[in-house]
């Protein structure tokens, strides 16, 4: 039997397959745990790479400039914000009656 | 990689000692020590140099704003005796009985009519400031004041 016979005789006689009802569910499942197993595994490779990394001085000086840069200009951020809300509430407070006895009241 | 681990710990830490450590070196904002603060009874007036700071005063604004700022003082200061005198009657009276007396209503319509007095000081202040300013100026000014002074920033609140 040459290959074509072969093919006709497939085609003519197919074999009955019954696939269960949760079949594609369990393939997709299967597929996203193979997915998030590889994007942990990337994350963790990531992190070690960068750790490694910090070892060296370079990246090291970076990181800790970075932090420091950040910190202190959250701080900045942070105390400019107050100035203005505290400062709005001390003028407000220094022109209006009400809040002036309020504030002589909880002093 | 613990090397790594320790670094990026100490970068933290800085970073969290940057951040408190630039509060602690702002905290004595710059209107403490400057010598263009206006000073009464020998206490400083930060509030004003915010107003200055936010509105981008110029000079000779700020000096107009400051004069106004301090002559108005006496007169919010009466308005801060009178509420608070108005109050203890008030609650003094209201306290005696547990019926809306005759005197009670009367004190009730004394209250209004100096929150309507207050309000009216606090208002004209407001414009004679804002007319020292820059209409974009006066605006902004406006914006932040005004419903502190109508008293729509607390129902807001």
């Amino acid at each position: 039997m040459n290959d074509d016979q072969l093919h006709q005789l497939l085609r003519e006689s197919p074999a009955p397959v019954s696939l269960p009802a949760s079949f594609t569910r369990e393939v997709w499942a299967r597929i996203e745990a193979e997915e998030a197993t590889s994007l942990r595994t990337a994350l963790s490779q990531l992190w070690h790479a960068w750790l490694s990394a910090l070892a060296r001085p370079v990246p090291a000086f970076a990181t800790i400039t970075v932090c420091m840069l950040l910190g202190g200009g959250f701080g900045w951020v942070q105390h400019r914000e107050a100035f203005h809300t505290q400062g709005e509430l001390a003028y407000v407070q220094s022109i209006n009656p009400f809040l002036k006895m309020e504030h002589e009241v909880t002093q | 990689m613990k090397r790594g681990l320790i670094i990026l710990f100490v970068a933290v830490l800085l970073g969290v000692g940057m951040f408190f450590g630039s509060q602690l070196m702002l905290k004595p904002c710059a209107c403490a020590n400057t010598t263009q603060v206006p000073v009464e009874n020998g206490s400083l007036l930060p509030e004003l140099e915010w107003l200055r700071h936010s509105l981008h005063l110029t000079d000779p604004q700020f000096a107009k704003v400051q004069a106004l700022h301090l002559a108005y003082q006496p007169r919010c200061a009466e308005l801060c005796m009178r509420i608070q005198h108005s109050d203890q009657a008030l609650q003094a009276a209201a306290s005696r009985n547990r019926t809306v007396t005759e005197d009670v209503v009367k004190l009730l319509r004394e209250r209004s009519s100096l929150t309507q007095d207050c309000q009216q000081a606090m208002l004209l202040h407001v414009y004679e400031t804002a007319a020292c300013m820059t209409p974009e100026q006066a605006e902004t000014y406006l914006k932040v004041v005004l419903p502190h002074v109508l008293g729509a920033a607390h129902a807001s609140h």
